[in-house]
């Protein structure tokens, strides 16, 4: 564990060191100030879009994370490991805080600027909605995280076929209801792409986070993160390292 | 000083990148203790046998096993300088490693390093950026060292320092596998030397 914790370390200082960071966090400033520029808005539509603009921003983040590695670096580094899951465990940590960061800031600037302007939203914010809203926004990106970093250039080689295959996820996932309703076979796209979009369909027009579709949601979320995130670390290692 | 103990052992393994074979069913067994270089014209697939020895590529047939659990140390032909402080990356390493800051200090004095502790490695020389990438490996070496052409870009002085540390290391019988062209190091260094030409590995006159 303190091989993995000290890993992470050095790979959020290397992080935070260089620029990767700097076109997300601008993006993340321009949403917040747009969406909450339109007032008064929905409670639970502005969580969900929230969501649905992290999914994007994780997923920009983890391929622009696997762009940048170096494979000699890399290889050192797993050297400096105890075993292959330490170092794995270190990249996925590092994933999940900077996803962590963003949701704390998505979450937390409406709440901000419900209690100083309440008018923003067409009705009263309550620690309900935070919670459910947060733990959605949080989902979903980890849901971008896994998506990103799963098309990893050391098994797609080309960096373009790691981006369009990203894209391709994210817009089937986008098209899916129309193309569900089309060809009705296709409703087993609801296992294989990640579900941050699902929010929607559950509360429709009613500004209200219902738990225990939430709770289901959640959990697929969960399940999609893990699933993707452990064949990738089984292939990753499989393959290990090109040259 | 080869023992008698088998520490890894090649069944007819081979390499491929591509179409093109770079090592070709090559068998042997190495041996706990044992300093060995691998030379050879540029692109004959030296650095590529090291990495295979250490299970960080993968083979593309045959059989690697070792014969006890091994971790590896490993010095990169060219080491990769990434957009962190110099000093921030040994740090980093040496709390991996659970090694005493003081053994990172020594090594950083050793080499010549300390006026650049602060440098970015993305911004340091190639030869200063090769000692860092000697002196992650130096400061916790394992059973098997992996040196690929360990002195490219370094001065004399830090030569002379790195090939100390190498022969004290063969002393406590760390085991050894480097790639170079460098006579001078092979003579300093090597028990043992073999040439890999066409794929396949073949023994040099002993030593």
């Amino acid at each position: 564990m303190k091989n993995t914790l000290e890993l992470f370390t050095l790979r959020r200082k290397i992080l935070q060191k260089g620029q990767v960071l700097i076109v997300p966090v601008v993006a993340t400033a321009l949403f917040i100030g747009f969406m909450y520029s339109m007032a008064p808005i929905g409670v639970t539509g502005s969580f969900l879009l929230s969501a649905a603009f992290l999914y994007f921003v994780c997923v920009f983040i983890s391929m622009t994370l696997n762009g940048k590695e170096n494979d000699v670096f890399e290889e050192t580094l797993m050297m400096h490991c105890d075993s292959p899951l330490n170092y794995y465990a270190s990249r996925e940590m590092l994933l999940i805080t900077q996803c962590f960061g963003y949701t704390l800031i998505l979450t937390v600037f409406p709440s901000v600027l419900y209690l100083l302007r309440g008018s923003m939203f067409i009705r009263p914010i309550g620690i309900k909605d935070v919670i459910l809203g947060g733990l959605y926004i949080f989902l979903s990106g980890l849901c971008g995280m896994a998506t990103g970093d799963f098309f990893h250039p050391r098994f797609l080689q080309r960096r373009k076929d790691g981006i369009l295959g990203a894209l391709t996820v994210s817009v089937l996932t986008i098209c899916k209801e129309g193309l569900i309703e089309h060809f009705m076979p296709l409703v087993a796209l609801n296992f294989v792409l990640p579900p941050f979009l699902d929010g929607f369909k559950l509360v429709g027009s009613s500004d209200i986070f219902e738990l225990r579709g939430m709770v289901l949601i959640y959990l697929h979320m969960v399940i999609y993160t893990v699933v993707v995130t452990c064949l990738k670390v089984w292939v990753l290692e499989k393959k290990k390292f090109r040259y | 000083m080869k023992t008698n103990v088998k520490l890894i052992t090649l069944e007819n393994v081979t390499k491929k990148y591509g179409g093109e074979t770079i090592i070709d069913s090559v068998s042997h067994t190495f041996y706990k203790g044992e300093s060995i270089a691998f030379c050879g014209h540029n692109g004959c697939g030296k650095s590529t046998m090291l990495k295979l020895i250490s299970g960080i590529i993968p083979i593309s047939s045959g059989k690697l096993q070792y014969h006890e659990k091994l971790r590896f140390s490993y010095v990169p032909e060219k080491f990769a300088g990434m957009e962190i402080e110099m000093i921030d990356y040994l740090r980093g390493v040496e709390r991996m490693e659970g090694v005493d800051p003081s053994v990172t200090d020594g090594l950083i004095e050793d080499f010549f390093l300390e006026s650049m502790i602060h440098t970015r490695m993305d911004k340091l020389s190639k030869g200063s950026l090769q000692k860092v990438g000697v002196i992650q490996a130096l400061m916790a070496p394992h059973q098997v060292i992996l040196l690929d052409e360990p002195l490219s870009g370094q001065d004399a002085d830090s030569q002379k320092v790195f090939l100390d540390k190498m022969n004290e290391l063969r002393g406590q019988g760390v085991t050894i596998f480097m790639a170079c062209h460098e006579e001078k190091l092979i003579d300093a260094l090597s028990d043992r030397v073999y040439t890999i030409e066409k794929g396949m590995l073949l023994e040099m006159d002993g030593r």
